[in-house]
């Protein structure tokens, strides 16, 4: 075999050689060191959560503040303890530490606010001849259309929407009760917000996290665009009905919504979670979760503030006392 | 080590010498059937490795004529894993697929036994991983690359125990690709320039944070007759540091069926 023969049958072995996953597929960062762990969890929250600038949050001053709390050897439910201690400082309804099927308190959002909202009432009182499309209840209020939506983490489908247009087609106005929904997949939104419009609209954007400063974002802009379908509910007036149990997705739609022109909101402000959550799995196998974007609506409101209603109305208990959801009652007297 | 491996395929094409004139035509259908085994580092969910097993197939078709070889190859790899935690109740699974569609054009150079072969190549190279269990954005991830690539081949014939064997290692490096490993926020696909997130898509050239290698060695037995088994070793190697980080190494072992078809 000649020189340049044996130099190539080397090199070929060589690169060969190198494939091993420890040198290519480093780094592993698996770990039980509770310090480590706390670490991780720590940083994230740092470099992923586009909240701490809003609501001047000193995250070193936090972090150090719990990390005190952590020593090594510590057994895994008292630091998944302090480390969801840590996450409530963000006041982040997507803020979470999950292991397996125990996920720490989150943030609420609607604590010591009226509730606004009884399901039961509803059912007894308003939806007598209402019928299930999809993910909806159905009905009409005095000629005004109604269609609950009970969360956003339930798949609509252009047919179910199609469904919903021809049911509502000789109706006055159009009500959506999403009153606490609290989010899900907010490619739900576009589908039904696609029905409300027959032109593009600019709805607003999401501030996200590009870097480790607390303001290092970049812009990413939402479009609406009409949906393709023909079966579309124009040009008339549309209320969605609003409480504090409306997070994430939910709290984006009301938002994006309220651009179009023919949209207002009866009943509470909105929750919070106003981002989107990123998840990330520490190693222990540990899954933490940060909102790490920052929704803006068109109109300049920052969602995770919460969105004003256009009419505020709140459901006391008198109104309970008396089958009464003045909610409801007060949008239907806005057609 | 990308820089190496396009200096070794530099070295193949310019070293090589024309010598030989071989004026057979060869067709040859190549199935097999194997196993894989990916090691997956991608940041986009996980701060630790995932650990995969599962089937792998090989088809692939090639036709030479004289000094030029066309090369058509599928392979396909699709695999459970778990994360490589200490405390396995705490480990996430899932599913990961990988398909690699390539077509190459080489040019054969003999060097005495050693058939020397080099040329460009195009490559669709598609992985999708889908973690289970995911709290939140629970939706399949996935790195899909076109990519332009040098590619060589070096084949070598052994006599072992009166029996006729052909060693083969070939090599494929991009030289430029266009890269989609979305990420969706909310219902938007990020567009931006994040550490923490990816682009949609953008065209880059082989770098040190953009390196997709595959090589493979071949042996196949009774390399002479029409019909013959080879055994493939091959490794895939994906870097992905352009936001954040992904990195594949994935082994496989595919025994596969060859039938030759030769015309004078």
């Amino acid at each position: 075999m000649s020189t340049l023969q044996k130099t190539l049958w080397t090199c070929v072995w060589v690169v060969s050689a190198v494939a091993c996953e420890n040198t290519l597929v480093a780094p592993t960062n698996a770990t039980r060191s509770a310090g480590v762990i706390f670490s991780q969890a720590s940083d994230f929250v740092r470099t992923h959560s586009a909240f701490l600038g809003i609501k001047n949050l000193n995250w070193d001053a936090i972090s150090a503040r719990f990390g005190a709390r952590v020593y090594e050897g510590m057994p895994d439910g008292e630091l998944f303890d302090v480390i969801g201690a840590m996450l409530l400082e963000l006041q982040d309804g997507h803020a979470l530490l999950y292991v397996r099927d125990k996920d720490v308190t989150v943030w609420d959002y609607a604590r010591g606010y009226p509730t606004n909202f009884d399901k039961q009432l509803l059912e007894s009182h308003y939806w007598q001849n209402s019928q299930k499309i999809g993910p909806f209840t159905v009905a009409t209020l005095d000629g005004v259309g109604y269609v609950y939506y009970p969360s956003f983490a339930e798949k609509v489908e252009e047919r179910h929407m199609d469904a919903v247009v021809d049911a509502l087609a000789t109706t006055r106005g159009l009500i959506i009760d999403i009153r606490s929904n609290g989010g899900g997949d907010g490619a739900n939104s576009t589908v039904i917000l696609g029905r409300l419009t027959d032109r593009e609209v600019y709805l607003g954007k999401q501030l996200v996290k590009s870097g480790p400063a607390p303001n290092d974002f970049v812009e990413s802009r939402y479009v609406l665009r009409p949906s393709a379908s023909a079966k579309k509910y124009l040009n008339k007036k549309v209320v969605v009905l609003t409480n504090r149990g409306n997070a994430s997705a939910a709290a984006f739609f009301v938002a994006f919504a309220k651009v179009l022109n023919n949209v207002m909101s009866v009943g509470d402000t909105t929750g919070g979670a106003g981002g989107v959550g990123t998840s990330l799995q520490l190693g222990n196998g540990w899954q933490i979760v940060v909102s790490s974007t920052l929704g803006i609506d068109a109109n300049g409101n920052v969602i995770e503030n919460g969105i004003e209603p256009t009419l505020k109305v709140d459901q006391t208990a008198g109104d309970l006392l008396n089958h009464r959801d003045s909610i409801l009652e007060a949008a239907v007297a806005q057609f | 080590m990308a820089r190496v491996i396009l200096l070794l395929l530099l070295l193949c094409a310019a070293s090589a010498r024309a010598q030989d004139a071989d004026s057979a035509r060869r067709d040859v259908v190549d199935i097999g059937v194997g196993v894989c085994a990916p090691v997956i580092y991608d940041e986009s969910f996980s701060l630790v490795r995932q650990q995969g097993r599962g089937p792998a197939l090989v088809l692939a078709y090639l036709h030479s004529k004289e000094r030029s070889i066309h090369v058509f190859e599928n392979n396909l790899c699709l695999s459970r894993f778990r994360s490589d935690v200490p405390d396995r109740s705490y480990a996430l699974s899932g599913t990961h697929l990988q398909e690699r569609f390539a077509y190459r054009y080489l040019r054969t150079h003999r060097i005495g036994q050693l058939a020397v072969s080099s040329g460009p190549s195009v490559a669709i190279d598609f992985a999708q991983i889908r973690p289970e269990g995911l709290v939140i954005n629970n939706a399949p991830l996935h790195d899909l690359n076109i990519q332009l690539q040098l590619a060589a081949r070096v084949a070598y014939p052994i006599e072992l125990l009166k029996r006729r064997f052909k060693i083969a290692y070939q090599l494929d490096v991009p030289v430029v690709g266009y890269n989609s490993r979305p990420d969706y926020l909310g219902f938007v696909e990020f567009s931006g320039k994040s550490r923490y997130f990816n682009k949609a898509g953008r065209y880059v050239v082989v770098n040190r944070d953009y390196v997709y290698v595959k090589n493979s060695v071949q042996v196949d037995v009774n390399a002479d007759k029409t019909n013959h088994v080879s055994v493939n070793v091959g490794y895939y190697y994906a870097r992905n540091n352009l936001s954040r980080p992904y990195k594949n190494l994935s082994g496989s072992v595919a025994v596969t069926y060859s039938r030759m078809f030769t015309r004078r």
